[in-house]
């Protein structure tokens, strides 16, 4: 059939670079070839000696999952205000929330650059985690959305009626039901995170960069140092964890049903 | 079958509150005057009842009537601009909804998914804090009263529609409320279910003796359960009365039409007593409204009121008109007849299926004086 | 219908935090961006705060300024065009598909996105790049002599954004297609459409809204494209995100990049407004059709 051709060339446009990235990380030559020559491991090894480039990893793995916690944390009352409350506001509540994924980056980088310099950022890490904050939050808010949209409004008056108060309500019946909203919007949240780059160009200072800086600083000056695709191809891996992790939770059809609000 | 402490005498001699001898000299439920605006429409308009302890009242009327606000409101769920609502002569406006103890059935049942029956039944126990042991045995007794005690481990999604309803039913009643809400109890099921389900709720309602509001839009429903039936209609409360005399007796045009079907006649009252319908002629009737003033008023005979004869009977307790048959409908334990009377096209009903007229044929139609009932004109209030 | 069960209060007390951290974090810097952009800059004293729009005014006098503008509409106009044809089939597979079948498409088509920019740019690198894969199939097949450069031009940037666009586009269109009744196809066959037919006047008028939405979306992210263009369109083949960094971090001229980025986000919005204003008119227009042909009898209506 016609469109299944179709669909596996475009798949396979799709997953090219990344093939070409895995694969090249392979190979034996010192610079990056694909296809690539022979096969050897060393270049992983040489990328753990990389100082630079494996602290920038645990920095970046560190502020994504920061972010992400507090972007959650800053969604689900949100969430919560916004599907559970009649009020006029939601809609400004929501534009509030969603709007930075909607600005250029470089708009919200230089934004956030010149407003917490004022409060002086001192080469500490918080400007970073603000940022992303800021950034994931629409990640987070509209997977968090789905899930508090799908659970019946009538389990959370019926808990009422049999006793229980608005926070336990909450805890007891809400929260198991959209748990896996919660753990994909955080998942989606923390992969924005991990892999911003321009927002983090502007907030980076020498003892805070995350690892899409450092490798795109190091594709400056030596574009084809095989150590580069092995790190990347790291970059890969966690990101396809996280993302199979929270595509298998979220269940796509319920995201393709939101769109039709 | 072991009702224990659900049914009415142990429940009455758990309750601690010291009002309960003087709760029987007032009404045990009491809704003064509820107004509610949605936006800057009217959803409520003056709504006012009681009913006593044990008593079944059935909200009754189309949707968009005010009868659901008027159970959230009673729930707690929704704040009423105007008016008020006791429960034993104690005041509840200003409690929240997990205080008031109402056991409440939802029209979804919204039994909670993640949890198994039991829970759901222990649910409004465990928010009491009742102990570990008591709570076991309350919720297999109230599971045995709705004959699902093996169900206890079972998750909702596993149980059929019928047995959801028992379940739902279960969890409202286990907290042993001091009102229970039944929201369009059967409304999720088929019909032939419906049928059954409605013998067995009402078996349980006997057993349990609670005070009930029900809410429904299906009269059958209501007259099948309800002590009393509250007819509402554009958020006001057009009757409230038992459903034998709602039946004979509707006090409005809207009630008549309502319950049951009729045939509506505009006619002008004669000085005689008696009632002008324009080519029919001057019929008597029975004259319920409560202000006599107005000459132009609705005439309302039900279908199966009226019978075919072949002759004019006498009698000062009949009224009798000519007609031609115009359509005949046989429709199994009934037989429907379209009769044209001067211009005008009356029903009627007739159980005796052999009887058969011919499609032109002139008949004699008669009716009770009694059974015409004299309504106010059109909805001048609504 | 529910949503009075809850108080002012607690709805007041769920949004203290998130309002206030947003408000402080987000609200107010974006503000301050806008008023830094009518402030002065001199290398020595830094950022004066004497307000006029001078910064404005340099921008439109400025010819390469607009090249690059250009650059960025022009850009980002293919990219849209090329997501919307690229993406619609794949939209209209994914809705077909269930299962781990549907969830392994999305999660291929999300892959480029969730991937650090970086990341993808390098790996086009290699496959692009004078010893990438391309130049070995080339001139293995012999249709090259010497290793071209398939690198830095504006092709490998419009290659580039629509790989990690194309999500958007195909999630919307396949959102409004979920929408469209397969009954309505089937009305559409047996009263004599072939599936050419039934698509042309069925499905695709009523996947138009998530066409639309797409576009936007696509439109707006390529027009706000950093890392893409930047590490495959090389050094001469800027776009204006570019631009703003450089002004506000390699000059410190924040006052200009404040200017920059502000105009960057006019642009967009302003080519957004063009294009619902656009739409509404043809609403209007299609409207006032079917009002004339009514008018016209019945017969003419079937006929449209």
């Amino acid at each position: 059939m016609m469109l299944r051709a179709y669909v596996i060339l475009f798949v396979c446009f799709l997953l090219a670079p990344i093939v070409a990235i895995s694969a090249g990380s392979f190979t034996e030559t010192s610079y990056v070839v694909f296809p690539p020559q022979g096969f050897t491991l060393k270049w992983y090894f040489a990328a753990l000696g990389q100082r630079p480039l494996i602290e920038a990893l645990g920095f970046s793995l560190a502020i994504g999952a920061i972010s992400a916690s507090v972007a959650t944390l800053i969604a689900l009352p949100l969430g919560l205000a916004i599907t559970r409350y009649r009020s006029r506001l939601n809609i400004a509540l929501y534009m509030l929330a969603m709007t930075p994924a909607m600005l250029p980056a470089v708009f919200l980088g230089l934004a956030f650059l010149i407003g917490y310099s004022w409060v002086g950022m001192g080469g500490s890490s918080w400007p970073l985690v603000a940022g992303h904050v800021v950034m994931t939050v629409p990640f987070a808010l509209s997977l968090i959305l789905v899930g508090l949209q799908s659970v019946d409004g009538t389990l959370e008056l019926a808990a009422r009626s049999l006793g229980a108060s608005a926070l336990k309500t909450f805890l007891v019946v809400t929260l198991p039901l959209i748990s896996w909203s919660l753990a994909a919007g955080w998942g989606f949240a923390f992969l924005i995170s991990f892999g911003a780059l321009e927002v983090s160009l502007f907030l980076s200072t020498s003892t805070t960069v995350t690892l899409p800086v450092q490798i795109y600083t190091t594709l400056d000056w030596s574009p084809l140092d095989p150590t580069l695709t092995a790190i990347s191809s790291g970059v890969v891996i966690i990101t396809l964890a996280v993302l199979v992790i929270t595509a298998r939770t979220v269940r796509m059809d319920r995201f393709l049903k939101r769109g039709q609000r | 079958m072991s009702q224990g402490c659900l049914v009415r005498p142990c429940f009455r001699a758990s309750s601690t509150d010291p009002g309960e001898t003087k709760s029987f000299l007032m009404e045990y439920l009491n809704v003064n005057g509820l107004e509610h605006f949605y936006a800057t429409q009217r959803v409520l308009e003056n709504v006012s009842f009681s009913i006593n302890e044990g008593e079944r009242l059935c909200l009754l009327g189309p949707s968009g009537c005010g009868k659901t606000t008027t159970l959230q409101v009673l729930a707690g769920f929704v704040k009423p601009d105007r008016g008020n609502v006791e429960i034993k002569g104690q005041r509840v406006d200003g409690m929240p909804p997990e205080k008031r103890n109402i056991g409440i059935m939802f029209q979804n049942y919204a039994l909670f998914p993640h949890m198994s029956v039991f829970d759901n039944v222990a649910f409004g126990l465990r928010m009491r804090g009742v102990a570990k042991a008591e709570i076991s045995a309350r919720v297999m007794e109230a599971l045995t009263l709705v004959r699902l005690p093996h169900a206890a481990s079972k998750r909702p999604s596993q149980l059929s529609g019928g047995e959801q309803q028992r379940i739902a039913f279960a969890r409202a009643v286990v907290i042993r409320p001091s009102l229970l809400l039944l929201d369009e109890p059967f409304s999720n099921l088929d019909a032939r279910l419906r049928l059954e389900m409605r013998t067995e709720l009402l078996d349980l309602l006997r057993t349990l003796s609670v005070a009930t509001v029900m809410v429904t839009h299906d009269q059958e429903e209501a007259m099948a359960i309800a002590d009393r039936i509250a007819v509402m209609y554009r958020g006001r409360i057009e009757q409230i009365d038992t459903p034998d005399q709602i039946y004979r007796n509707p006090a409005s045009l809207f009630v008549g039409r309502f319950i049951g079907e009729s045939n509506v006649l505009p006619a002008t009252a004669l000085p005689d007593g008696r009632f002008q319908v324009d080519g029919v002629g001057a019929i008597t009737a029975r004259d319920t409204r409560p202000s006599r003033n107005a000459t132009a008023v609705q005439l309302m005979i039900r279908p199966e009121h009226i019978e075919l004869v072949d002759a004019a009977p006498g009698g000062e307790e009949w009224n009798s008109v000519e007609g031609v048959v115009e359509r005949q409908l046989f429709l199994g334990h009934r037989t429907e007849w379209i009769v044209s009377v001067g211009g005008l096209k009356l029903t009627v009903w007739q159980s005796n299926a052999h009887v058969r007229r011919q499609v032109g044929e002139k008949v004699t139609l008669r009716w009770r004086s009694a059974d015409s009932i004299i309504v106010g004109a059109e909805h001048a209030n609504a | 219908m529910h949503k009075n069960a809850l108080t002012t209060r607690g709805w007041l007390l769920l949004l203290v935090l998130p309002v206030i951290a947003l408000g402080l974090l987000y609200v107010l810097p974006v503000f301050n961006l806008v008023r830094i952009s009518f402030a002065q800059y001199d290398p020595k004293l830094g950022v004066i705060p004497d307000y006029q729009i001078s910064n404005y005014v340099a921008l439109f006098v400025d010819v390469f300024y607009f090249e690059v503008l250009w650059r960025t509409i022009r850009v980002s106009l293919l990219v849209t065009l090329f997501c919307a044809v690229l993406g619609y089939p794949i939209a209209v597979y994914l809705i077909r598909s269930s299962g781990w079948r549907q969830t392994g498409i999305f999660i291929v088509l999300l892959m480029p996105l969730v991937t650090s920019v970086t990341v993808m740019s390098y790996g086009w690198l290699i496959l692009l790049g004078r010893n990438g894969v391309i130049n070995t199939i080339a001139s293995g097949l012999g249709l090259i002599d010497v290793p071209r450069q398939f690198m830095y031009n504006e092709t490998a940037i419009v290659v580039g954004l629509v790989h990690v666009l194309v999500v958007f586009m195909v999630i919307s269109i396949a959102a409004s297609l979920q929408s469209v009744d397969q009954t309505w196809v089937r009305a559409a066959r047996s009263l004599g459409a072939t599936p050419g037919v039934a698509f042309r006047a069925i499905t695709l008028p009523l996947s138009l809204p998530g066409l639309r939405t797409g576009a936007l979306l696509v439109f707006v992210l390529s027009m706000s494209a950093y890392a893409t263009p930047t590490l495959l369109g090389g050094t001469r083949f800027k776009f204006l995100s570019y631009l703003v960094y450089q002004q506000a971090i390699s000059l410190y001229n924040w006052p200009r990049g404040a200017a920059m980025a502000v105009m960057l986000l006019i642009a967009t919005t302003a080519l957004l407004a063009l294009v619902s204003i656009y739409s509404q008119i043809r609403t209007i227009r299609a409207n006032r059709r079917l009002r004339e042909a009514q008018a016209d009898g019945p017969a003419q209506v079937g006929a449209v």
